[in-house]
């Protein structure tokens, strides 16, 4: 039923019969802005506008116009109903028919938001939680008035929430106009403000080609002169300057009004006679965030509108919002998170999961490979089952048990059809793993090559299209990654795979480590090439595939649930006060810039617009200045107690405590001026004023922080209810995060405020405060002072000290810890304290940043193994390493036995040597980033991928797999990248391990370090890696098929007991004559091996049977992450192997 | 026995030993050329074998109940459905489990003998699906995966299956039992049941009392009463643990190892010899016993007991465990125990009461689901190793046994379990080296009593 028209059929807009208006393209009158006025600031973090209108604009001109003017208050009179996408407002739902498989279904009624309770405007007040806040620009709303509308277009909000009942509401918020501060000089007059507006106007016109063609050419809304306020920077002594409040009539002439009072000037005549430049204040902002900055609304917070102040759309709704409702900007109230104000409406998330059937040999490509399946789970937030399972398959599928299953023969129906019900069942959070750059680039392309022209509409704006881009996420925190960026209007984007990334390190991240790590389970792993077989075959293998699609689509909402990230997002977006939205797609300086908005704000000051340096490379945009003291570690293992004295938040501590502030920090040439008892100078040299003088922006924001974050400490002790705990702790979480944010913030040279007086003093203090404590301790905790012995002090971190006391007894080092934290915390000045927290013990200190220790906090039991630097996870690393090490540390630490640790590595390196290890031990995989062969360099993997392509290019790896290897023997003198293979085609064909590759290479160095400060460098290397147990080898008999030597070999059988030939096989064909006489000890000797790996069979076997969650069927899953798969390849082979030989003791 | 030189043998003395026919049929027990596939093939076949007889009870319990595939399964609708049940529970140990091992605590370690939890659930399969039952028609409790079996209930709102009541498989058929015979003499015919003697480990058992078994058992103690009950044993089975326990490394042995592994099978061939001269002796291998360990258990080599193995065939059979034979008519089928040892690791059934065998109690309940199920392991594979068949499930009851028995349980204990029209005398036979106690079973009336050995 789809009349949609292809872009270019029809002329002219869609039509919106709420405001008739004059029919030209606004978007073409987009203002462009002149190339000189680029802003170098425009690709930064901070000034990205939520919907970068210069990118939607050139869409539109070049790809699909008609559909686009929808956007905004597009104000036309064509009405073209039919361009509107199926099912956006479906007269009557389609009946709910018994039979599942009816392909119109997918906007069951019972999939729909509960229907929304009416609202009378005059008497309701309508309160929700808001998720998401965007704008479009569009004509002025009649309320503004006629003298706005003859200014042109004008920028409108538009705030997307969930009521507490679970209905979604759009709001749009008119009247909020963009403006920013300019410092002019104090001779300026009121009467100047006009001439500054018209000059400034004239240079705005002049520039921008075109203007705002649908008002009377007014770029500045008007200009009024501020006198009530001061600059954010330097120390001001209550002095207030006079400002300008430059107010724009859309949000991105912000940016080209500034570029041209900064640099180009302008006339004030009276002033000056020649044009001037001013510096600009709070310029960068973006439009949103001055909107919440200023009405105090803060990310994900409860939004009022107060009985008759808003208006309900009843029949031209824009949305398809259950409420829609206009009001005006000083209209909405916003509450602050505390008490009822502090829950989660039950907004719906819908988790998504695609399958496509890739070619063979290569990795699925939406120009060429078809998505065959689509799993979705809709979960209300709160409840812990989704309510809507379902999943929609291209070709006949067999029924599946609590999901409802839609089959297509046409894959532009199955496309169509999911996108109705995405809007049907109006989701507010979209989530997946790695949707965002896999799942829905996938499915927008793969619709735009089939011409499935209604299928891009997920936003919430009916009519209006998502929009696709490419951008790179740069961040010094979390680095630099090449991304898709989605817009889906009123929809917010959760990628699981995101989240995890920023948050956690693990050694991979596919969804299947990742579940296993947070979820302890194992995920089945159908390969891609598995996939389009089990598509290929009937409806019951298109429903096995189905099972494991849903599987996909369910644990990203487990882990959501599991990790409480909408608590932690939900928290730290109030806290910090950014969108929800911003939290992952944004680095940590607009949360901190955000506060500070709000703080500067309460007192009145203006955060000035500092311009970037120019060609600031991310190499020397770093830390320009000396970073954080560690002290020498004195690198041993020790078996007495070392306690450990922490400064709790260091750096928000000593920049509370010393007032360290953009607007406390005097400047140099005024020092001179400053009484010595109102300033502090810094070890580095700069000067503050006391908090007695003027209290900084930033100690205010860090001690609400902090003491936000005790209160919510203490309340989570307080609480029972497990729900409540996630949330306060997502929120003291939140908050001692944004608080150790503020200090990276003042030091980042290419961020927005940098202040490396502020950042360098910091640190400073933090370096003199560990000398001072190491110092005090010293001195004080000698035998001459009457202690059982001298301390020592062995290590010294960023914000911690560790200290031997000298005394054998946990309890009495832990005594000394505490008194000595309050003994030197007394000599520091509040809020910086020094608090013991925990004592190792025993402790193997390797080196700066590298240690392990047994960490006690009570005298009864250690709390656990806490190890730093060491490198367990390395992503390269093969398993056994990791295995190795942690034994080697929990025997060491743990059972205090460093000499059990000692034979266990020269067990280890025995087994490796003689052949015995588990091959899943050994194993190493890597991912294809690219095609083999424009890799510069060789790398192990990469030629195993090219060695694979030769003997099968079905199965060999493509672009996007992860390769699995071993370091097999290769010729004297083979580069290590020569010698990877295959595992399984090792273990086939006998292949034999370079064992001392794995020795060499993996395992020497970091034993090394954690034996050398037990053993002694020198011993260790020989004794561990050189030692008897190292002469001993053992290497397979490869396979005539491995080629060699062993094509001309003849097999006969030799002796299970002695090796010897059997001369007589008659007599027995397992032993020879000599060795007969012992045949049941050598017969226990063969069935041991073989119950030993029965066992194991049996053990792997079920395991898979349990992860992939069926009896009946066949195990398919090749994951190459999961540490058994090799195994259980391995272990059918060697039973088969065992078998034999227990077969020639003729039973 | 010491005689007097000139005196003539009194005939009334010499008793004859009791002689019953004997047939055994475990080759389906025994396994040739071994091919490891996948398990999926077993649990099929298991549901194919089980599944007519369980449409059979159904039709018969339930009739008019439509029975449904899960995949057609509708909400609301009352049906029947039948499948395999897979067990989730959290504490079953995992081979992965060794690979995420958190700091201090090695999860391999597992010092739990149960992995029962609360939040343990049960699912059923068919070969098409899997659904979740809920409700209190289902003990999670009383279940391990494997067991085929058919559900009553009906989908809840959230695709859960609620159960209200349940149905096994209808009983495989049962032979007639011949009627007491005439030549019944007054002691009775007996087969004597024993596991765990652990011969050669002098801290298991003392050695005096095995010697006084086997003296009883040769009719060399006690008087003419004694002698009289032990001619009536016409056949010994020793199910399970004939040899100690012993941590045999895979490693080559040195000389001292070596002689603690071959002394007890020395001692075992001489007490073989010894029994097998005066009494036909089946011997079942068992945990720990120089075989596979994986079920089915293949017997023990011959060339283990160099001097015993001159009795085979006639009064020495080294047989499979399970072993499946008849004895006078009267069909046996027993185990040396894995299978319910097994279920009690992964079940928390509540104390059947009937009889007060205490000790003997959860076994035999044990056994009793077990003969209920049809099936002597269904926890193989899930839990219990199990060679994996491809083309049949040799652990289904395939015809009723009258006599079923596991060896190594905790004390002796009996009951009669009535299924359908077979009723099975299930016999949980005593640890030897634990209780000193071995159990007579009489083969016309089916009643069975222990017999203890010294204290």
């Amino acid at each position: 039923m789809s009349g949609v028209k292809r872009p270019g059929e029809g002329e002219g807009p869609d039509g919106k019969r709420a405001y008739a208006g004059p029919s030209a393209d606004f978007m073409d009158a987009e203002p462009e802005l002149p190339e000189e006025y680029e802003d170098p600031d425009d690709d930064d973090v901070f000034l990205n506008d939520v919907m970068d209108q210069k990118v939607s604009a050139r869409i539109e001109r070049s790809s699909v116009p008609s559909f686009f003017s929808n956007r905004g208050v597009a104000a036309t009179q064509h009405p073209s109903p039919d361009r509107i996408p199926d099912g956006v407002f479906p007269a009557r739902a389609p009946p709910r028919r018994s039979q599942v498989n009816v392909a119109n279904d997918a906007e069951r009624e019972h999939w729909k938001r509960k229907p929304a309770p009416t609202l009378d405007a005059s008497k309701d007040n309508l309160c929700f939680q808001q998720l998401d806040i965007d704008y479009v620009i569009g004509e002025p709303h009649a309320m503004l008035g006629p003298d706005r509308k003859a200014q042109g277009d004008s920028a409108r909000l538009r705030i997307f929430g969930v009521t507490a009942g679970g209905n979604s509401v759009c709001v749009h918020v008119h009247g909020f106009e963009p403006y920013f501060y300019a410092k002019v000089p104090d001779a300026f007059k009121d009467e100047m403000c006009e001439p500054f507006r018209v000059s400034l106007n004239g240079a705005m016109a002049a520039n921008q080609r075109g203007g705002n063609q649908r008002g009377n050419g007014t770029f500045i809304g008007s200009v009024e002169i501020v006198r009530d306020k001061q600059s954010l920077m330097y120390f001001q002594e209550g002095k207030t300057s006079t400002f300008v409040k430059v107010t724009t009539t859309l949000p991105n002439m912000v940016a080209t009004a500034r570029g041209i009072i900064e640099k180009q000037g302008v006339t004030v005549p009276g002033l000056h006679h020649t044009s001037l430049t001013f510096q600009t204040f709070e310029s960068n902002v973006l439009y949103t965030l001055r909107f919440m900055v200023d009405r105090g609304v803060v990310g994900g917070n409860w939004v009022e509108l107060p009985a008759g102040g808003y208006t309900i759309r009843e029949s031209q709704k824009q949305s398809m919002c259950q409420y829609e409702c206009d009001v005006k900007f000083d209209k909405v109230v916003s509450h602050p998170p505390e008490g009822q104000y502090s829950k989660l409406a039950p907004f719906r998330i819908l988790s998504v999961d695609i399958e496509c059937a890739g070619r063979k040999g290569h990795f699925p490509d939406a120009d060429h490979d078809p998505v065959i399946q689509i799993a979705t789970m809709v979960t209300c937030q709160g409840d812990d089952r989704p309510i809507i399972k379902a999943i929609w398959t291209l070709d006949t599928c067999a029924p599946i048990v609590g999901a409802d299953v839609l089959s297509f023969k046409d894959e532009r129906e199955l496309l169509r059809s999911w996108g109705k019900f995405l809007r049907s069942t109006d989701p507010d959070l979209l989530i997946g793993y790695n949707i965002v750059n896999f799942d829905f680039p996938y499915l927008i392309n793969r619709a735009e090559r089939l011409n499935v022209e209604d299928f891009a509409y997920w936003g919430r704006m009916i009519g209006s299209k998502l929009r696709m881009k490419d951008t790179t996420f740069s961040s010094k925190a979390y680095g630099t990654r090449d991304s898709k960026e989605i817009t889906i209007e009123g929809r917010v984007q959760f990628d699981l795979l995101q989240a995890v990334q920023r948050d956690h390190k693990l050694s991979s991240y596919s969804l299947n480590a990742v579940s296993a790590h947070f979820l302890g389970e194992q995920k089945e792993d159908v390969h891609h090439s598995a996939i389009s077989e089990l598509q290929a075959g009937t409806a019951e293998t298109r429903r096995r595939l189905a099972v494991y699609c849903l599987k996909d689509a369910y644990l990203p909402q487990r882990l959501l649930d599991k990790l409480m990230y909408m608590y932690n997002y939900i928290e730290m977006a109030r806290v910090t006060g950014v969108p929800l939205s911003f939290l992952l797609a944004r680095g940590q300086s607009i949360k901190v810039l955000s506060q500070i908005l709000r703080k500067a704000k309460q007192r009145g000051l203006l955060v000035p617009h500092i311009a970037k340096k120019g060609g600031g490379e991310q190499a020397d945009g770093g830390v320009a200045y000396e970073g954080a003291t560690v002290l020498d570690a004195k690198a041993g293992y020790y078996e007495m107690p070392v306690a450990t004295l922490d400064f709790a938040s260091l750096y928000p501590s000593i920049m509370m405590a010393h007032n360290l502030c953009y607007s406390t920090l005097v400047p140099r040439d005024r020092v001179q001026f400053m009484a010595s008892e109102d300033v502090t100078r810094t070890p580095c040299g700069d000067t503050f004023v006391k908090s007695h003088k003027e209290k900084g922006i930033l100690p205010e924001i860090l001690t609400e922080l902090l003491s936000a974050r005790k209160r919510a400490k203490a309340d989570l002790k307080k609480a029972q209810d497990p729900l409540e705990k996630a949330v306060l702790d997502g929120r003291q979480l939140a908050l001692k995060v944004s608080a150790n944010s503020v200090y990276g913030f003042t030091g980042a040279t290419v961020g927005q405020l940098p202040c490396l007086e502020i950042s360098s003093s910091t640190t400073a203090f933090g370096r003199e405060m560990i000398d001072h404590t190491k110092a005090m301790v010293e001195k004080r905790y000698t035998t001459a002072n009457g202690y059982k012995a001298n301390a020592d002090v062995i290590y010294g971190d960023t914000d911690s000290v560790m200290i031997k006391f000298n005394v054998p007894e946990l309890e009495d080092a832990m005594k000394l810890g505490e008194e000595a934290a309050e003994y030197v915390s007394a000599t520091f000045i509040k809020p910086i304290k020094l608090e013991f927290e925990k004592v190792y013990f025993p402790y193997l200190l390797i080196s700066k940043k590298r240690y392990a220790g047994l960490l006690w906090t009570k005298t009864e039991k250690y709390d656990y193994m806490d190890t730093k630097g060491i490198e367990t996870v390395r992503r390269d690393n093969c398993l056994m390493v990791r295995q190795v090490i942690e034994t080697c540390l929990e025997k060491i630490l743990i059972h205090r036995n460093p000499k059990g640790a000692i034979s266990y590595v020269k067990n280890t390196i025995s087994d490796l040597l003689m052949n015995k290890l588990d091959m899943s031990l050994l194993v190493i995989t890597k991912s294809l980033s690219q095609a083999p062969e424009n890799y510069a360099v060789n790398a192990p993997h990469v030629e195993l991928a090219k060695k694979m392509a030769v003997r099968d290019p079905v199965t060999a790896p493509v672009v996007g797999d992860r390769v699995a290897y071993v370091m097999i023997k290769g010729p004297k003198n083979a580069k290590s990248y020569e010698k990877s293979e295959d595992p399984i085609y090792a273990m086939d064909n006998n292949i034999p391990i370079d064992s001392h590759h794995y020795l060499e290479h993996f395992l020497a160095k970091p034993l090394l370090r954690i034996f050398e400060p037990i053993m002694g460098a020198e011993k260790a290397e020989s004794e561990l890696l050189k030692g008897d147990h190292t002469r001993t080898i053992a290497v397979p008999t490869p396979t005539a098929k491995a080629g060699g030597i062993m094509a001309f070999a003849k097999v006969r059988l030799s002796c299970v007991g002695c090796r010897s030939s059997i001369t007589d096989e008659k007599q027995s064909t397992a032993l020879c004559t000599h060795c007969l006489g012992k045949e049941p000890e050598h017969l226990q000797k063969a069935l041991n091996s073989v119950n030993a790996l029965e066992r194991d069979f049996n053990r792997l076997w079920t395991q898979c049977q349990r992860c992939q969650g069926s009896l009946h069927q066949d195990v398919l899953c090749t994951s190459r992450d999961c540490p058994i798969f090799y195994r259980r390849k391995k272990v059918q082979k060697d039973l088969m192997d065992a078998e034999n030989t227990l077969k020639r003791f003729d039973w | 026995m010491l005689r007097e030189p000139n005196g003539v043998s009194d005939a009334s003395l010499t008793l004859q030993r009791a002689v019953l026919d004997y047939s055994a049929r475990d080759e389906r027990f025994a396994l040739d050329k071994k091919i490891y596939g996948q398990y999926f093939q077993l649990y099929f076949q298991r549901l194919m074998l089980l599944g007519p007889r369980l449409k059979q009870a159904v039709g018969a319990k339930w009739p008019g109940v439509p029975a449904v595939k899960v995949l057609d399964l509708k909400e609301g609708e009352e049906c029947v459905v039948m499948g395999t049940l897979y067990k989730d529970m959290k504490l079953k140990p995992s081979i992965l489990d060794e690979y995420v091992k958190e700091a201090g605590a090695k999860a391999s370690e597992v010092a739990a003998k149960k992995f029962v939890s609360d939040d343990d659930s049960l699912v059923l399969e068919d070969e098409g699906a899997r659904v979740r039952l809920t409700g209190k028609g289902v003990a999670v409790d009383c279940f391990v995966t494997g067991v085929v079996l058919a559900v009553k209930g009906r989908v809840v709102a959230n695709g859960e299956f609620e159960v209200d009541e349940i149905c096994y498989p209808a009983p495989a058929p049962q032979a007639t039992r011949p009627s007491a015979t005439d030549e019944a003499s007054s002691a009775g015919r007996h087969v004597l049941l024993c596991s765990g003697l652990r011969v050669g480990d002098d801290a298991a058992s003392s050695a005096l009392n095995l010697e006084l078994m086997c003296d009883y058992v040769t009719g060399n103690l006690g008087g003419a009463n004694e002698q009289g009950v032990a001619a009536s044993i016409a056949r010994v089975v020793i199910c399970g643990g004939a040899l100690p326990e012993v941590d045999v490394p895979a490693q080559s042995l040195d000389g001292r190892a070596q002689a603690a592994v071959a002394r007890p099978l020395r001692q075992l061939d001489v007490l073989l010899t010894t029994l097998a001269a005066s009494v036909p002796v089946d011997l079942m291998p068992g945990d720990g016993d120089p075989t596979n360990q994986a079920l089915p258990q293949q017997p023990l080599h011959p060339c283990l007991f160099p001097e015993a193995k001159r009795f085979s065939p006639h009064t020495f059979a080294s047989c499979t465990n399970p072993h499946d034979f008849t004895i006078g008519g009267v069909d046996f089928l027993g185990t040396a125990g894995q299978n319910v040892s097994n279920l009690a690791a992964y079940t928390n059934v509540v104390k059947g009461g009937a009889g007060g065998d205490d000790d003997a109690g959860e076994a035999l309940d044990l056994m009793e689901a077990t003969v209920r199920w049809q099936h002597v392991a269904p926890s193989a594979p899930d839990t219990l190793a199990c060679y994996p068949y491809k083309d049949r499930d040799p652990f289904f009851i395939e015809r009723s046994p009258h006599v079923y028995f596991a060896g190594m349980q905790p004390a002796f204990g009996c009951r009669k379990v009535r299924v359908g029209d077979a009723e099975t005398v299930c016999v949980s036979v005593p640890d030897f080296s634990k209780t000193s106690a071995v159990v007579l079973l009489d083969v016309d009336t089916l009643e069975c009593h222990p017999v203890t050995f010294g204290r």
